[in-house]
């Protein structure tokens, strides 16, 4: 497999990017994901469905607030530690100390209070907050059960480098940034009754577009993901390979915080957002892999309702209009953050200086490099920024909590009626109490224009003849992968 | 023939906005990459710009960074070696050793340091490129005036009581530029292949300024799938004006020097 986007980190508990999800094939969850049929003959993660893993059952309070899981007995990790409700706790417990606590906490800061073992097959966790959603949760990369023993052996920073799992695969080989090796687990086939479809995955990170677009033209990787669109449409037609095409969770998208002028104004980001040719980015910058809607919901989540969220129509007369209501004084000088080297911010950015000097909007680019780029974006040091940004899970409450929750997202962005109505929705599980507490959100979240939503990415993968079976999922799970 | 072609260049880049009616950015995202017609002689880009309009454009943008690093690290290079050649023990002597330390570093990395110290971008980098050249200049410089400084007829001058502001302007400096100019025809290609590297690896000029480096690197993923023009036109015209510069000058090395001009004669 040929992959563009190397992991930053492979410890479970520092998980930051969608890309570092690969290194949950290593470590067993308490819980899995299901599936759905896909594109032609495939099938594709669905994070709706939630089935037992190394829990066999769960169950929960009324309130949501206590979850008690059952394990299956009898797996084992590498070093011969079982992997039971101690190693559950600590893995959890040390999750928590790092990044991936936003993940644990399903975004509520701080909501897993406790974690008690009553038996070695037996996890109870309380939290805070009630939260239906604890079963998906733990069904994510950063909730991947470590080896007790080895980690608590090692530093800290130990996982950075190393796996200490009992997944389905074991890490063979990790050179950071070049290559990574996964090999079949016994083990862990003999516990689950049958194990993964490939006895050996090599994962080789090439950064290069080129060169991986040479890889996959000439045959020299069964499957090669995170191609440019650009790159995998030059595929289009090529008997060697075949081009499955998913939807994803990932949008791209313009972040106006509401905390810098000129987007203090409602009319001045409606102006933005009406003068975007979204229909030319899609087709000459997505290539036509891109789904057009205007937020918040993306198009792949429960609850989005696409009456609720049509894309906005490009209207530069109209948005013209809404500059000199706002009484902004033009040209109005606006510097968009770009993810350096990323070729479709820059030609994203390109169009968007054309279309916004139509309406008095000068702007300028600034390309930062990739390790400084989420720090800017985070750190709230940028006026404007092009973001490719997806939630770890694709679940609304959870990614609605970091993207519009008060005081909790890089654009500012603030409606306290939809923070009351996404905080009942995040503690029922009455879907059609939630139906219509996400459909208010939409309603009240749209006419502000918080920020653009340029279009859903949809992901390119290029498998070659040899593949028999084919999941996709965006955290790349290859449990289901086969060759003929 | 040299100095014909980057004539030739800089009469047809700079008088571009006069025949030639498209803006180098103006996008046009119904005929994005497409191959070279009538109606874009090299082609549009990704973001459908016309290759051509980009491509003269940048012409103009070289050809300035070459002739304005030339000319800036010249005075100011020159400056300083004549001051060295001319000044005493300690001002010589401090003088070369901070050059000494400015030429342990390699001229494009100590440009890359410098822009990326500033912050990226094409003026940044211009001044990259021109500290990084300023020790050739006063180096050479200083040499020259060190050689001249002991000549029969400076010594004369000097011993006939002519004033020092003198002697430098009318006996020392005639004779020490052409070893400046051709340095600065040196400088002049270095300067236009250093800009267009610092553009290559983003340092350089920043979206959507129509640099030939920058936009070798915007087309060179787009050439393994089959849109070749998008970096190749610049790429060529990047050849063509540093080439056409180094054979400037040493051409201009050859006129400057009557020994090079006597050896060319016998062969």
């Amino acid at each position: 497999m040929i992959s563009t986007r190397p992991p930053t980190t492979i410890d479970p508990a520092r998980l930051t990017d969608v890309p570092d999800d690969i290194i949950g094939n290593a470590y067993i969850q308490m819980t899995q994901f299901g599936s759905r049929p896909g594109p032609d003959g495939t099938t594709q993660i669905d994070q709706t469905k939630v089935l037992p893993y190394l829990a066999k059952s769960w169950t929960s309070a009324d309130d949501f607030k206590t979850w008690t899981f059952t394990l299956k007995p009898g797996l084992r990790f590498a070093s011969g530690t079982p992997v039971d409700s101690a190693a559950v706790k600590f893995s959890y417990e040390r999750a928590l100390r790092f990044i991936s606590a936003y993940v644990i906490n399903d975004g509520l800061t701080g909501n897993v209070t406790q974690i008690d073992t009553p038996d070695a097959n037996t996890v109870v966790i309380h939290l805070r907050q009630g939260n239906p959603q604890m079963p998906n949760v733990l069904a994510t990369a950063p909730s991947s059960i470590v080896d007790p023993s080895v980690t608590q052996a090692q530093s800290d920073d130990y996982l950075s480098g190393h796996a200490a799992g009992s997944g389905p695969f074991r890490l063979a080989q990790y050179l950071p940034n070049q290559l990574m090796v996964l090999k079949k687990n016994p083990a862990f086939a003999k516990w689950n009754g049958s194990g993964p479809g490939a006895d050996e995955i090599r994962v080789q990170y090439v950064q290069s577009d080129a060169t991986a677009l040479l890889k996959a033209r000439s045959g020299q990787a069964d499957v090669v993901i995170g191609l440019s669109n650009q790159a995998a449409s030059s595929l289009k037609g090529n008997s060697a390979v075949r081009l499955l095409v998913n939807d994803t969770s990932e949008t791209e998208q313009v972040l106006l915080p509401w905390a810098k002028p000129p987007f203090n104004s409602q009319q001045v980001r409606q102006a933005m957002a009406e003068a975007v040719p979204y229909d030319a980015i899609v087709s000459s910058v997505a290539k036509g892999w891109g789904r057009l809607f205007y937020g918040p919901l993306n198009p792949t989540m429960q609850y989005f309702d696409a009456s609720l969220e049509p894309p906005v129509e490009t209207n530069v007369a109209h948005a013209q209009q809404l500059m000199k209501q706002a009484g902004v004084k033009t040209p109005v000088a606006v510097t968009l953050t770009i993810n350096a080297g990323n070729p479709i911010h820059q030609q994203i950015a390109t169009l968007l200086q054309s279309a916004w000097k139509q309406i008095g909007v000068q702007l300028s680019v600034h390309e930062v490099p990739p390790a400084q780029y989420s720090d800017a974006i985070f750190g709230q040091k940028v006026q404007a920024a092009l973001r490719l940004d997806g939630p770890a899970y694709d679940e609304p409450g959870y990614f609605l909590g970091y993207d519009m929750v008060c005081r909790q997202n890089p654009n500012n962005i603030c409606i306290p009626g939809a923070d009351k109505a996404l905080a009942e929705a995040r503690a029922s599980s009455d879907t059609a109490a939630n139906t219509a507490r996400y459909a208010q959100i939409q309603k009240l979240w749209r006419p502000l224009y918080p920020k653009i939503f340029l279009y859903s990415a949809q992901n390119v993968t290029v498998l070659s003849k040899a593949v028999d079976k084919w999941q996709y999922d965006l955290a790349q799970s290859m449990s289901a992968w086969s060759k003929k | 023939m040299a100095v014909g072609i980057l004539v030739a260049f800089a009469v047809l880049a700079f008088s571009a906005p006069l025949w030639y009616g498209i803006s180098p950015l103006a996008t046009d995202p119904a005929h994005v990459l497409g191959a070279p017609s009538f109606a874009h002689p090299m082609g549009t880009d990704d973001v459908g710009r016309d290759v051509f309009a980009r491509f003269l454009a940048g012409a103009r943008i070289s050809l300035a960074v070459g002739l304005g690093v030339a000319v800036c690290a010249g005075v100011v290079g020159a400056g300083l070696g004549v001051l060295g050649g001319l000044g005493s023990g300690w001002v010589d002597t401090a003088l070369s050793r901070l050059l000494d330390m400015v030429l342990a570093f390699p001229p494009l990395i100590l440009a890359m340091a410098i822009t990326v110290g500033l912050g990226v971008g094409l003026i940044t980098a211009c001044l990259g490129i021109v500290l990084s050249t300023i020790p050739y200049y006063a180096r050479i410089t200083r040499s020259d005036v060190l050689r001249v400084r002991s000549a029969g007829y400076v010594e004369a001058a000097v011993a006939l009581g002519v004033p020092p502001r003198r002697v430098i302007r009318r006996h020392i400096v005639p004779h020490v530029v052409p070893t400046i100019l051709v340095q600065a025809a040196t400088t002049f290609s270095f300067a236009i292949l250093s800009v267009a590297g610092l553009g290559f690896i983003g340092l350089g000029a920043q979206i959507p300024t129509p640099e030939w480096g920058t936009m070798v690197t915007e087309g060179s993923s787009l050439f393994i799938s089959g849109h070749w023009w998008v970096s190749t036109f610049p790429g060529i015209g990047l050849l063509i004006a540093t080439a056409a510069a180094a054979v400037a000058a040493d051409r201009v090395r050859v006129l400057a020097d009557p020994h090079a001009t006597v050896r060319t004669t016998l062969a």
